[in-house]
């Protein structure tokens, strides 16, 4: 796999597990009635923490896939020419 | 490729097209199920929404700003939760045993005094009390349409006698008023509520065999007052005393309305399923139904919750239900991924339930994603709409 896109494949990898392990973390800490508590303590973390997933998860479903096929195929295409 | 336009090229086509058809795909898994009905699909939220309601859902659980809201979302949450384990146990008759009783204990906190407090401070006085007689309180059309679902799924549930007198108190309202309309709180009257309450009537009357009501022929021809021409939606609110629209057509209302209406007459809640259909919006096979139609803006409230680029959430996941029960399984799909989307659906040991959905939240998709017809084959002779 020499020259294969790593670093895009790490991250690719590292938002993917952001955008689920994020859902079960937000789910554990009970992002609902965090938000709906009157405490002001709570919103302080959870409103910021919660923009940051929805951009995770958007960027996760939308942007890494198109990403990721983009440098696999220009990763075949080099690999292609260099053994030619 | 040596050439930077052509690499840049080949990236942009992947994203585009990576983009077109990834999220639908995965936030759209498990929707094709749950319009078949699909047990294994339907069971994984039905647990996790009885395990929440088990566990102590109660007005101080939410914090709206609002005592009245938050007493609102406890009494939904109950309400929902009936109507969804209901549905669940129509489509899977297996699961009935399991959700009776969890219904059973809905129903006790829907007739419960501390659950009806919100109705009670707005009203001055219990709408529960001195029934059949009484005045006003149409939101007891939720409380008595889940009562409605119990008792046709247990015709001996001990809420058999709330349930009679309940019923005869909102019919001789809706009877006496001269729009087929009453207040749900005083000075306030809303269309959507009003269909509940019609809606919880007639599937009463199937569930014990009572003949349609005449007077409820003459609601069902009323309630075009109720729609508006142009957009196909309903009226958000009403003036019970001029028989006049209060406010503009709205989407969130429209589709309760579709879901309540389902129990009284097929035909109008198609009629508004297809007001719904024409505010229908989206991009990349998602879905979302815009709350205010052509020519009104507004801001989201506690009905509508919130407005995004126009598309109202509660809109979106209350016409789940008209989607499904009038046969529109594309519209169902992408409303659901919509949900998924931004609910973001988490697998526990219990089951399945929505990240970001909260009590209220899951119980509504529960129900709204559940809906059915198959009541109909439970009603007593002589009953149903």
């Amino acid at each position: 796999m020499k020259g294969a896109p790593k670093r895009t494949l790490i991250l690719a990898a590292v938002i993917l597990a952001a955008n689920v392990g994020g859902a079960y973390l937000l789910d554990a800490v009970g992002l609902v009635q965090g938000l709906l508590s009157p405490s002001g303590a709570a919103l302080l973390y959870l409103v910021p923490l919660a923009a940051l997933y929805y951009v995770v998860r958007l960027t996760a479903l939308f942007v890494v896939p198109g990403v990721v096929l983009g440098a696999a195929v220009l990763w075949l295409f080099d690999r292609r020419r260099v053994s030619h | 490729m040596k050439s930077r336009v052509a690499r840049w090229s080949v990236r942009v086509a992947a994203l585009v097209a990576c983009a077109a058809v990834v999220p639908q795909t995965v936030c759209g898994v498990g929707a094709a199920d749950l319009y078949s009905d699909d047990l294994a699909a339907q069971e994984g939220l039905a647990r996790q929404v009885a395990v929440s309601v088990t566990s102590g859902v109660a007005a101080s659980s939410f914090h709206t700003g609002s005592p009245r809201f938050d007493g609102e979302w406890a009494f939904g949450t109950f309400t929902m939760t009936t109507m969804g384990l209901g549905h669940v146990a129509l489509s899977h008759p297996e699961l009935r045993e399991a959700y009776v009783p969890v219904m059973e204990r809905c129903a006790e906190e829907l007739t419960s005094p501390s659950t009806n407090a919100f109705g009670t401070e707005a009203w001055g006085s219990p709408g529960l009390e001195g029934l059949p007689g009484g005045e006003g309180h149409g939101y007891l059309g939720y409380t008595n349409l889940a009562l409605g679902m119990l008792r046709l799924l247990a015709p001996e549930t001990r809420f058999a006698g709330v349930h009679d007198r309940l019923t005869e108190a909102l019919a001789r309202r809706m009877e006496a008023s001269p729009y087929g309309l009453f207040e749900t709180y005083p000075g306030e009257t809303y269309p959507a509520d009003m269909s509940m309450v019609a809606g919880s009537i007639a599937l009463h009357d199937c569930a014990t065999g009572r003949a349609e009501r005449p007077w409820l022929a003459g609601f069902r021809a009323g309630f075009s007052r109720w729609i508006d021409p142009g957009s196909g939606l309903a009226y958000q609110a009403a003036d019970a005393k001029a028989g006049a629209p209060a406010g503009p057509p709205r989407a969130s209302g429209t589709a309760l309305a579709a879901y309540a209406l389902s129990f009284l007459d097929e035909g109008l809640s198609k009629r508004l399923h297809e007001g719904l259909s024409r505010a229908r919006g989206g991009a990349l096979g998602f879905g979302v139904v815009r709350e205010y139609p052509e020519g009104h803006e507004g801001s989201g409230d506690i009905d509508s919750g919130p407005v995004v680029l126009g598309a109202g959430v509660s809109a979106t996941g209350f016409s789940l239900s008209a989607a499904k029960l009038h046969g529109d399984p594309g519209m169902f799909v992408a409303l659901y991924r919509t949900a998924a989307l931004f609910g973001v659906p988490v697998q526990k040991p219990s089951g399945r339930r929505f990240m970001s959905g909260g009590p209220l939240g899951n119980a509504i998709l529960l129900a709204m994603t559940t809906a059915t017809f198959k009541w109909r084959s439970h009603c007593k002779k002589g009953g149903g709409a």
